[in-house]
């Protein structure tokens, strides 16, 4: 039967609130556009000179004036982002597979932000290489030959399958809600809500739940297990001349600051769509509660494992582990992450025990913290672990490692781009899942 | 060390263990019960258009940057 788009009919409130952020946009809304635009059109001119130039205007070029590290902040915020983007799938599964209906609010929302994250950490692969231009030929002409001994390629693989999975999981998922929301969607996307639900049936939703219950199984040990706690670090915990990073501790360390991220941003996203939006009937405040004690709990692995890597590299290690860890410890941006994220698990921990310390706002607030920690840590765990290697032949490369205003450029680029996307997302399909027990 | 059983590291790894939960989704779509074929090819239709989507993407940004940047 073809769908009408367009037209207005009586549906429940809660489909007029699901609908919200597709209606006629805002003075702000475009203000909004213009700002984010702006801020990754300026990124865009930076990475434009670094590839005019050569990835020299960075000082990453080779093992060059920064203290013999070619990777830099680029590489940290590709872990980032790819960390900030196993919030949404793992939320989605968790409703999907065990069942956590206090997530199913924000579920969809933390999809879209796992899309987007991935592509932007991917962008950061693009941007860290000096000619860009080559990567796809070489990356698929040499795969049948790469893929047996490069933990680089291995890195693509999965990133490629996550991708894909999550893509997967949105468009079967998604149908439903276009279908029964159809007549009230915007009709000037009439042609791509046509496509998206081509041959749908209502009778098929018990077999799509179903299927994107097994892609949940899928994404779910595929994600925290083989991606970030596995291909990611093994990109550094296989080099043995590195001390700092050649510990099989890394993988679960990358898994604990993965999900420590990821948790703090679908919280933060989820908080300004509930404000911008009045949502607090959508999204709950047992939500944020929620959301808060889960990531006070990976927030404690993250310090945990940080404990262990201190603990191993300062008692009797090798020189070159102690010295990696010594220039770790001596480093004040190390301890302000972690007091970042002690401060929010002990908060956000307090608020699960005595509901009174209990506030969105706070919860919010709290969040911050940790999504920020990681950055920092993400970097410097790069940064310190080059300039700490196992052998003396860059001694005497002078200098030390701080970021150029182009890389800085892609720190901000890079947020505004999220945002662009959430900002078309939102008026393109709804953020927010129908259930069943609203459907018209 | 790991190659001796005559399999290098990255096949065994890719094809024998990350590949292993996807095989596993996609036994679940077609072999499950209320399996439906229409829909379980849809699955893998979106799968391959995705990966298409994304690599295709890829490709032609950076036949972009070929132009721009790096002309021959």
């Amino acid at each position: 039967m073809r769908q009408t788009f367009g037209v207005r009919s009586r549906v429940p409130s809660r489909a007029d609130h699901i609908l919200k952020p597709m209606g006629k946009p805002s003075t702000r809304y475009y203000l909004l556009l213009v700002t984010a635009g702006a801020v990754a059109l300026w990124f865009f001119l930076a990475w434009g000179w670094q590839l005019r130039y050569g990835l020299v205007v960075t000082g990453l070029a080779d093992w060059g004036t920064s203290g013999g590290v070619p990777w830099g902040i680029y590489i940290g915020l590709f872990i980032w982002w790819v960390g900030i983007s196993h919030g949404g799938i793992l939320i989605s599964a968790g409703v999907r597979l065990f069942k956590l209906r206090v997530f199913y609010p924000v579920a969809r929302l933390a999809e879209l932000l796992t899309i987007g994250a991935l592509s932007i950490a991917g962008l950061f692969i693009i941007i860290d290489l000096g000619r860009p231009d080559r990567v796809v030929t070489s990356v698929i002409r040499a795969y049948a030959t790469t893929v047996h001994t490069s933990p680089l390629i291995w890195d693509v693989t999965v990133i490629t399958l996550y991708f894909v999975l999550t893509a997967t999981y949105l468009l079967l998922t998604i149908r439903h809600d276009i279908y029964h929301l159809g007549r009230r969607l915007p009709s000037y996307f009439a042609p791509l809500y046509r496509l998206l639900t081509h041959g749908y049936k209502p009778e098929e939703d018990k077999k799509v739940e179903r299927m994107a219950w097994w892609l949940a199984f899928a994404v779910v040990i595929l994600a925290p297990f083989l991606l970030h706690g596995g291909v990611i670090p093994w990109l550094f915990q296989l080099i043995a001349s590195m001390p700092a990073w050649f510990s099989p501790i890394q993988a679960p360390t990358f898994l604990s600051i993965a999900l420590t991220s990821a948790f703090g941003s679908v919280v933060l996203v989820a908080y300004v769509f509930r404000r911008v939006y009045g949502w607090t009937e959508i999204i709950p405040d047992k939500a944020f509660a929620r959301m808060g004690s889960v990531l006070s709990l990976v927030g404690l692995f993250f310090l945990w494992f940080q404990l262990q890597a201190i603990i191993t590299g300062a008692f009797a290690a090798p020189v070159g582990l102690r010295t990696a860890t010594e220039a770790k410890v001596e480093d004040p941006i190390y301890w302000t992450a972690i007091v970042l994220v002690a401060a929010a698990v002990l908060y956000l921990g307090a608020q699960t025990i005595w509901s009174a310390l209990f506030s969105v706002r706070r919860v919010v607030i709290a969040s911050i913290a940790p999504v920020l920690a990681t950055l920092f840590e993400k970097t410097l765990f790069i940064v310190e672990g080059l300039e700490n290697p196992a052998f003396d032949i860059y001694k005497a490369v002078p200098g030390h490692y701080f970021p150029t205003w182009v890389e800085i450029s892609s720190i901000f680029g890079a947020v505004a781009m999220l945002v662009l996307f959430f900002a078309i997302a939102a008026k393109v399909v709804p953020v927010i899942e129908v259930e069943a027990e609203h459907e018209e | 060390m790991l190659e001796w059983i005559g399999i290098p590291v990255g096949t065994w790894l890719v094809f024998g263990i990350i590949l292993v939960p996807v095989l596993g989704m996609l036994a679940g779509w077609f072999l499950g019960k209320t399996r439906d074929f229409r829909l379980a090819f849809r699955g893998l239709a979106y799968l391959l258009t995705m990966t298409v989507v994304l690599w295709g993407g890829l490709f032609a940004l950076s036949m972009l940057i070929q132009f721009v940047f790096f002309p021959p």
